[in-house]
């Protein structure tokens, strides 16, 4: 792996990644927690991806468990690649790597050098651009109920009941039609796509997109993202082909954001394409080499 | 520990501490439907809940965890959930056993919002909390435990939506501490329902085996949910066991209604309460629910005590809390309310081993745009004094769904970020941030740490328009254009009238109707910028600025008029 892969794939796991100067080893920023052989102390020097939470943390001295293996020296500039580990009344993260801090290998890990939640969040926009079904720009040309379920409201409604299980987590899903300019990624051409999204603010949907008329963007869509049961329970039916789900915030983004879900787009596509060329390859190369060997002996 | 202060309470005192820990000062989640339990064992660890994530997004939510009774805390996360998580967990109810430290709970665990029951040996180890069981389509868990003969009796009162229409549910365990701990599903409802019970399902036990329970049995009907005119008409029952409900084929069956001879006394019958999608400024952006929480006398040979606190909706009252007692096991209650309290929700009771009673609540106050949440923390001995301890008061309008300028400038407080059970927070997404070392500014969380109580009973039913950090971040990016757009209007207003003022008006007038102008224009100005619904005193800068540019345009054109004469 080259370098520049190992940080890339470092970055991906790890939440916070920061430029450190080590302090002190076998020693801890936290009252409540015991020095140990690896515990070690260090001052952020810059903060290059974070969640907001943590994005002001540079300037302070937190609490470093490094992994397996890892060794340092007080003194040292490094990146450190880290998830959390103890929020008390001092930080302690653990340790995923590290690596030796320059100049040029910190730009390259900051696209946004000001902003290390934007760096998080590209990274994330990236990661839900890989998982999606279908990627469009386009825009929401109307938002409606879903005409089964209107019709299935108004008929409940008649008889003096409803056709959702009355919770403050019920979905009350809702359609956008989207009007789509360009297909990114996905099967075929579309002119048009129907994306079902929750309407209700409750604490489990309130994340999810919630589209608007004349909302314009790039549209990360999913088939069927709940598990059967919970589908059942969440009230959600079955979806006809041309219809998807957004569930995800990240599943609506900022034109602005194009080029690099584009590239994350391509990407996965490329491996999608690879994989089963090596799925295939697998099967004919075992008896071939199992001829092989026969033919050896 | 970021900030603390003392007050007074009847004599005890009360702790003012901030949970969020020092280290993410930062932080700006809305952090709703707070909970408390403490450690009967151990009555200096004390666990907080709420949505909550994992700062980092982890796989697993944490809890609020204080092991020097309230003077510091940590977040230890530890219960199941899923990496990336935003919103941490769903519903969340935990409990500790009287000995022996174990935690236990429900959750809707995220993302597919299942039923799990869990367990945890420590709350503040590093062993994730173990699921026990885990089912679909379910909702609000609620969980109490109390140990007896070295055995943890659990309950967990549920909203099964498996067992439609008898919904009402509580999951009983008769030891939690088994390897293999099997919990039992114990229908409690046996009457006719509109398909539904109401989701409060609130168990309570005590130490010789007798164990209540309380729920809503919604009867019937009118409205629509997802229109938010849904009305129910319900009871509120009290079912009890006398042997936990650990055995026999139909538990919680020994309380007997003397109208139908059905299992559960109807101590309220064919109540109205409103359910709602949304809250409304009306309700103070709450979504009403209805309330209920039950409380049982810990003492020894006093487990014929019982305290429930329910809601309904009377004319005139956008719900109103009752509290009333029985002293022969729930076979008769007080005819009259112990307690009333209009306008008010979240009613949370706990009664501890000294036998007072603490009864929390929030109450809206005022109309209009002066409306504020008043969370009260009362207690009583005697069930006739009440005792009450303001715990906080905030404005009832903020944050308002979308008012851009607010976000960036006002101390935001809400009552789903509120008090309920003895913790609150200020979300404050500019005015509370501080540096990871520095002290919060924060002013009115309130833990109130008055004994050891015994049994802590979450409130359920909040307002839940919650703000990630992305979206605050949203809200930020558009206040740097959407300032300078709420000043198009007035100063743009304000030109027009200066033109238009001296030009067409008679010259004895124009002071008059130009001031008339400005003050009708400038309440228009806050009025479709959404300012008005944050405050008044927007009226007065817009105002000011109207009449500032009028004033300003007035000037200038008459000095222009004047120069073009003097030249011609």
């Amino acid at each position: 792996m080259t370098p520049t892969a190992r940080s890339g794939a470092l970055a991906d796991r790890a939440r916070f990644v920061f430029q450190a100067t080590v302090k002190k080893v076998k020693a801890t920023t936290l009252k409540s927690m015991a020095a140990t052989d690896r515990t070690i102390v260090v001052r952020v020097d810059r903060v290059i991806q974070s969640p907001e939470t943590l994005s002001d943390y540079a300037g302070h001295e937190v609490t470093v468990q490094l992994g397996p293996g890892e060794r340092v020296r007080p003194g040292q500039t490094l990146i450190f690649y880290t998830n959390g580990w103890v929020f008390g009344d001092s930080l302690a993260v653990q340790s995923i790597g590290h690596e030796e801090a320059t100049t040029p290998k910190v730009a390259a890990m900051s696209p946004f050098p000001e902003d290390p939640v934007r760096n998080l969040h590209s990274s994330e926009a990236m990661a839900q651009a890989s998982q999606a079904d279908l990627i469009v720009t386009g825009r929401v040309t109307s938002v409606r109920v879903p005409a089964g379920e209107a019709r299935a409201r108004a008929k409940a409604m008649a008889g003096g009941g409803t056709t959702e299980r009355i919770s403050e987590h019920a979905p009350v899903w809702q359609e956008a039609v989207i009007d789509v300019d360009e297909t990114h990624k996905g099967p075929g051409r579309h002119k048009q796509v129907v994306v079902r999204f929750p309407s209700s603010t409750d604490v489990r949907w309130y994340h999810a997109p919630k589209f608007q008329t004349g909302q314009e963007g790039v549209f990360l869509l999913h088939k069927q993202q709940v598990p059967a049961a919970a589908a059942k329970a969440a009230n959600l039916v079955a979806l006809k082909a041309p219809e998807y789900t957004a569930l995800h915030p990240g599943d609506f983004q900022p034109l602005e954001q194009l080029p690099q879900i584009r590239m994350a787009a391509s990407a996965s596509a490329a491996r999608r394409r690879a994989a089963p060329r090596s799925r295939k390859a697998a099967p004919r190369s075992r008896p071939a080499a199992r001829r092989a060997g026969k033919r050896g002996r | 520990m970021a900030a603390r202060r003392k007050s007074t309470l009847a004599g005890g005192q009360v702790l003012v501490v901030n949970m969020i820990p020092r280290s993410l000062s930062r932080e700006t989640n809305q952090d709703s439907e707070p909970s408390i339990t403490v450690n009967p064992a151990r009555p200096l660890e004390i666990v907080g809940t709420a949505f909550t994530g994992d700062p980092m997004g982890g796989a697993f939510a944490p809890i609020y965890l204080s092991s020097d009774g309230g003077n510091t805390w940590r977040l230890n996360s530890i219960v199941p959930s899923a990496a990336g998580s935003a919103l941490g967990t769903g519903d969340i109810s935990l409990a500790f056993g009287s000995t022996g430290n174990r935690l236990y709970g429900g959750i809707l665990r995220d993302p597919t919002f299942n039923f799990e029951t869990l367990r945890v040996a420590a709350a503040g180890g590093t062993t994730a909390m173990q699921t026990l069981g885990s089912r679909p389509d379910n909702d609000q868990p609620f969980t109490h435990a109390i140990s007896k003969s070295a055995r943890d009796r659990v309950y967990i009162g549920n909203n099964d939506f498996q067992a439609a229409p008898r919904t009402a549910t509580v999951d009983v365990s008769a030891n939690g501490r088994t390897a293999q701990a099997v919990f039992k599903s114990v229908r409690v409802e046996t009457r006719s329902t509109v398909g539904q019970d109401g989701p409060q399902i609130r168990p309570v036990a005590h130490r010789d085996g007798t164990a209540y329970a309380a729920y809503y049995g919604w009867r019937a009907q009118s409205g629509s949910f997802p229109g938010n005119t849904l009305v129910v008409t319900t009871d509120v029952v009290v079912v009890r066991d006398d042997k936990g409900a650990t055995t026999g084929a139909t538990p919680f069956r020994n309380l007997v209604d003397p109208s139908d001879g059905q299992p559960g006394r109807l101590v309220a019958r064919n109540i109205r309460i409103p359910f709602n999608r949304n809250g409304s400024p009306a309700t103070g952006q709450q979504r009403l629910g209805g309330t209920l929480s039950v409380a049982v006398d810990p003492r020894t040979n006093q487990s014929a005590t019982v305290y429930l606190a329910w809601a309904d909706q009377p004319p005139q009252s956008m719900l109103t809390i009752h509290v009333r007692r029985s002293t022969d096991r729930g076979v008769t209650w007080s005819p009259a309310d112990l307690f009333t309290a209009a306008n008010a929700t979240n009613a949370a009771l706990a009664i501890n081993n000294a036998g007072v009673v603490g009864l929390l609540y929030q109450q809206l106050t005022g109309t209009g745009a002066t409306r504020r949440w008043v969370t009260h923390f009362r207690q009583t001995s005697d069930g006739v004094n009440w005792a009450d301890l303001v715990l906080s008061t905030a404005p009832a309008n903020v944050p308002p769904r979308r008012s851009i300028r607010t976000w960036a400038t006002t101390t935001t407080s809400s009552p789903s970020a509120g008090t309920s059970t003895g913790s609150s927070r200020r979300t404050t997404p500019r005015t509370r941030r501080t540096s990871p070392t520095g002290s919060s500014t924060s002013a009115t969380p309130i833990l109130p740490l008055t004994g050891c109580w015994r049994s802590t009973a979450p409130p359920r039913w909040r307002r839940r328009s919650i703000r990630s950090s992305s979206r605050s971040r949203a809200n930020r990016r558009a206040i740097a254009g959407g300032l300078s757009m709420d000043e198009v209007f007035p100063v743009l207003a304000g030109v027009i009238v200066g033109l238009v003022v001296p030009t067409v008006v008679p010259s004895r007038l124009r002071w008059l109707v130009a001031v008339v102008l400005s003050v009708v224009l400038g309440v228009t100005a806050s009025w479709i910028s959404g300012e008005l619904a944050v405050s008044t005193v927007y009226i007065l800068i817009d105002v000011a600025q109207v009449l500032g540019a009028s004033l300003a345009t007035w000037v200038l054109v008459t000095a222009w008029r004047r120069r073009s004469a003097r030249a011609a």
